[in-house]
């Protein structure tokens, strides 16, 4: 697992995870969003992530308080595992959401 | 000869009689059995039905396979609820985490300010028995100066002590908000899957199960049809039974040995009964596929 966080050329924050997205991510994760201001339209990008748990929906719902609204955080290149745990707690309708 | 030929036409209706007792029994019989079949089956049916009707949305009222996709969810939601205030919590512990470091460095401070302290103390020590007599009275200061850098030294000990348990306790909270955060999600789509299919089994098997009672019910029917011909057999047994009869009355008259001019018009009267019985009592049907039975 690791967690990278970039910016795009738009200019949004993208915070890619590689691997298993896990409570083990935490430390990571809540240093790549910590310097996000309310109001930042932030990517996750799900491209290399092959697991994720019910943590990960609390990080991402913890990503929605930071940012203040969900419809700012875009989950992308949602695929197999993930794919099906995001959209069984209804995060496809409250996220921008996107499949690969 | 006259009399074999009575004795045998008397047999032939004895054995057509039980023949109608038999069958009368028997169709009775098969009448009520197939009856309570046919009851049987409706009620079958109907239980099928309120199985279907609980399987499907029934209007505004939400079926079974609905509320139990919807536990399914509410579980899930749930789940995600805790996750997210146990991540709340660890977020909190991990600021709380922050100040409790800064207490520590803070005492580090006072460590540094005891040992300070302490080298003053020594050094105004020095200078009052260097000063002898006179500096009588900054020893007393000096000693007092040291004894401040213990308890410093002590306080400082004493603030690590508790921010030692307050990590401890600040981790036992980590943990136990950890393992509250992350849960396998695996099972509950496995489960949301397993559900799903198994609903759908049972509704393909109740649809082939209410065809097959359909199809029961239908030969039932037809099997209750096909008795009531019973009547038909039973008013064929009773005219032949008649003509045999009145056939044996003729040969009683014929082999008599009578030659009178009455026995004649007697017998003449007798086939005239038996051309009679041609129109009395005759069915027309000759089988049970013909349609719905006629009464007679």
């Amino acid at each position: 697992m690791s967690v990278t966080a970039t910016q795009n050329i738009q200019g949004n924050c993208v915070i890619a995870i590689a691997g298993r997205f896990d409570f083990s991510c935490h430390p990571e994760f809540r240093a790549a969003f910590s310097a996000l201001v309310p109001g930042t339209e932030v990517v996750v990008d799900f491209t290399s992530t092959t697991y994720i748990d019910s943590a990960a929906l609390g990080m991402l719902l913890l990503l929605r308080d930071r940012v203040g609204d969900a419809r700012q955080i875009r989950l992308a290149n949602c695929k197999g595992q993930p794919d099906q745990v995001l959209r069984i707690a209804n995060f496809h309708k409250l996220f921008r959401y996107d499949t690969q | 000869m006259g009399e074999a030929f009575r004795t045998a036409l008397e047999v032939c209706c004895g054995n057509l009689e039980r023949a109608r007792g038999l069958v009368t029994d028997a169709v009775a019989q098969l009448l009520a059995s197939f009856l309570s079949l046919r009851k049987l089956v409706d009620h079958q049916h109907a239980v099928l039905l309120t199985i279907t009707d609980s399987l499907r949305q029934n209007g505004k009222t939400e079926g079974f396979t609905g509320a139990t996709i919807h536990l399914v969810h509410e579980f899930v939601e749930q789940v995600v609820r805790v996750s997210h205030e146990s991540m709340r919590i660890i977020d909190q512990l991990h600021t709380t985490g922050g100040h409790v470091d800064t207490i520590v460095e803070h005492a580090d401070k006072i460590d540094d300010l005891a040992r300070e302290t302490r080298f003053i103390a020594m050094n105004a020590r020095i200078e009052t028995q260097r000063a002898g007599e006179s500096g009588r009275t900054f020893k007393v200061v000096a000693e007092e100066v040291k004894r401040l850098a213990k308890a410093s030294s002590e306080l400082s000990v004493r603030i690590r002590r508790e921010v030692s348990e307050c990590h401890s306790s600040l981790q036992t909270t980590h943990r136990t908000a950890a393992g509250l955060a992350g849960h396998d999600m695996t099972s509950a789509i496995e489960s949301r899957g397993a559900i799903v299919g198994a609903i759908e089994k049972l509704g393909e098997v109740n649809t082939t199960l209410q065809e097959t009672l359909v199809s029961v019910g239908a030969m039932v029917d037809d099997a209750v049809r096909a008795l009531q011909f019973e009547d038909m057999v039973t008013q064929l047994l009773v005219d032949t039974i008649n003509r045999l009869r009145k056939l044996s009355l003729m040969s009683n008259e014929m082999l008599g040995g009578s030659r009178r001019d009455d026995d004649a018009q007697q017998l003449a009267a007798l086939s005239l009964e038996l051309k009679g019985l041609s129109h009395l009592g005759s069915v027309s049907q000759a089988s049970v596929d013909h349609g719905s039975v006629e009464l007679f």
